[in-house]
């Protein structure tokens, strides 16, 4: 049952119980019916996946490297789905369409067609060129394509293209801290459009995903590309340094999903932070950082118990008993001992589960 | 914002775009059909490019002692892909690096290489099978400082003529000569042949039998 038959129901029970009117009933689902603008989660989901299918296919053809075309005609074929795709744009906006399921595949298919035409063209014409240099142009290429269709896949995965082109610089020019500088730079390019994107107020499904895919991409991306261009200042050092800059970054991204109310980046720095921790359990060289992952396991642990959010209780519970038990079993105690502890934090994980449900029945009750 | 300004925006991304690798089309092609051709021996094998598909990877290392002008060689590192080069005919219809400069001087054809690196003439690959490295040390450095180019060295081919062009290349090493276009300081690979006939041609041929 999806909300607007909820909402059908559930209004024709307060009509029947006489608590509201024919006109309140009539305004309250006038309020909230279906609008052609809003998403459609099969037609958006199946038409971003064609989009994405139709365009690995366009790539797979392109690296085929069609001998039978010249030069002429193929860099003509390779720009033909980008005309396309611009003028389907031009169109789509004179008439006046807005429906997200119209320019969320548009988006995603003009990407792409964008990224094989260039690869097409330096194939045909044999531009070496360097590997960094490629994604940077097609980066820049794909950004305004990104602002005009408001797509929310391209916009969340733009950074993508960031991270990328660190790692192949990197490759290319070595660590610096003006590749750092850049890096972030063209991490940055990412933000406006990400903002638009908050302040159209989208529909909660594509504002959770936009979130999520964002979450991962910036604090982890992020954390990716630091670690990757700061100059290396000894092995120990840099495994150090990577911890710090991803709970860093991890927590600038909480940090501000809690200050402007951004309702999934809070749940992606946990998961983030947690997911990095996992890692402190094996070996003794990175103690502190262990011992910095339990505090952290309670923390999220007491936040979830506090705010009745299953979600973080068990992220917090997953991560302490992991760190728990990884140490304790790496210990020389029987088997018998070890499986009647892991059984002990199976039980008390189900049995803290229960109880915050039925906290939060009871809560919601009242 | 009007509809015509969202128009106008739309249509203003799409010419950008299409004048952004339009300018990477005519640049090409300018070098690919006006460029004077010329010729060097090469090593070449068969990687892949996940972007660009199956490619050869030609290797073309020249280098030349003439160092025009007052070079200062505070530091190979710095001043490394920072070189010109100017190239002549050789022998056997093949070219060969002249001399090597920070700018273009005087006439000739010069070309900026895909990369420059500053050593000795000689290199480890010549030392020979008995000698010490003490003794090729002491050789090395009387060869004297050389400015060592390598040219573009990416050929993107058919994937199904890749095996076969990579079995050739393996079985006549010493035949393949890489050849290029030149124009404006430009230089493009446009293909490697085997005894004077295309690697394309051959591979084809080769596919076929």
């Amino acid at each position: 049952m999806n909300h607007g038959e909820w909402l059908r129901g559930e209004v024709a029970a307060w009509r029947t119980e006489g608590l509201v009117g024919d006109d309140v009933a009539a305004a309250i689902l006038r309020r909230y019916e279906t609008d052609p603008g809003r998403l459609s989660w099969a037609a958006l989901i199946a038409g971003g996946f064609g989009a994405l299918l139709i365009g690995l296919g366009v790539i797979s053809l392109f690296a085929a490297n069609w001998d039978v075309f010249g030069r002429g005609a193929r860099a003509a074929i390779s720009m033909a789905p980008v005309a396309l795709c611009g003028l389907a744009a031009v169109l789509a906006t004179r008439k006046g369409w807005t429906a997200p399921a119209f320019w969320e595949p548009l988006g995603i298919l003009w990407c792409i067609a964008t990224g094989a035409a260039a690869c097409l063209v330096a194939q045909t014409y044999q531009v070496g060129g360097t590997v960094p240099g490629l994604i940077l142009f097609v980066a820049l290429l794909t950004l305004p394509v990104v602002w005009v269709t408001k797509a929310v896949a391209p916009m969340a995965l733009w950074p993508v293209f960031a991270i990328a082109w660190t790692i192949a610089s990197e490759d290319v020019d070595g660590e610096s801290w003006t590749l750092l500088a850049k890096a972030l730079a063209l991490m940055a390019l990412s933000l406006p459009a990400y903002l638009a994107f908050l302040r159209r107020k989208p529909p909660r499904a594509a504002l959770v995903v936009g979130q999520l895919v964002t979450g991962f991409v910036y604090s982890l991306g992020t954390a990716i590309m630091i670690t990757t261009t700061l100059p290396h200042m000894g092995y120990a050092f840099h495994d150090r340094l990577g911890f710090g800059v991803c709970w860093t970054c991890a927590a600038l991204v909480g940090l501000v999903g809690v200050k402007f109310k951004l309702p999934v980046w809070p749940m992606v720095a946990t998961l983030v932070a947690s997911g990095m921790s996992f890692v402190t359990v094996f070996g003794d060289e990175y103690i502190d950082f262990y011992f910095a992952s339990l505090v952290l396991a309670g923390v999220t642990i007491a936040y979830g118990i506090r705010t009745l959010r299953l979600a973080y209780t068990n992220i917090g519970a997953a991560l302490f008993m992991w760190l728990v038990l990884g140490k304790f079993f790496e210990s020389d105690l029987s088997f018998t001992l070890k499986g009647i502890v892991f059984i002990l934090a199976g039980v008390a994980l189900t049995v803290m589960n229960v109880t915050l449900a039925r906290m939060k029945r009871g809560r919601a009750g009242k | 914002m009007s509809n015509v300004t969202k128009i106008l925006t739309v249509a203003a991304v799409l010419a950008v775009q299409c004048l952004a690798i339009g300018w990477l089309i005519v640049r090409y092609e300018r070098v690919v059909t006006q460029g004077t051709e010329v010729r060097f021996r090469c090593q070449a094998y068969d990687p892949y490019d996940a972007f660009r598909g199956r490619y050869l990877r030609s290797s073309v290392r020249e280098a030349t002692t003439n160092i025009v002008g007052t070079v200062t060689m505070k530091n190979d590192w710095e001043m490394r892909d920072k070189f010109v080069v100017r190239i002549e005919p050789s022998t056997n219809g093949l070219w060969r690096v002249a001399e090597a400069a920070l700018a273009p001087s005087g006439e000739g054809l010069w070309v900026k290489p895909r990369s420059s690196s500053v050593g000795y003439r000689l290199d480890w690959s010549d030392r020979q099978k008995d000698e010490s490295y003490e003794k090729f040390s002491v050789r090395q450095k009387t060869s004297g400082r050389a400015v060592h180019a390598t040219f573009p060295d990416q050929l993107f081919l058919n994937e199904k003529l890749a095996p076969a062009a990579e079995e050739l290349l393996r079985k006549r090493t010493g035949d393949a000569v890489a050849v290029y276009r030149v124009l404006d300081g430009g230089m493009i690979l446009t293909d490697i042949e085997l005894g004077g006939v295309s690697i394309l041609t051959c591979a084809k041929e080769a596919k076929d039998r």
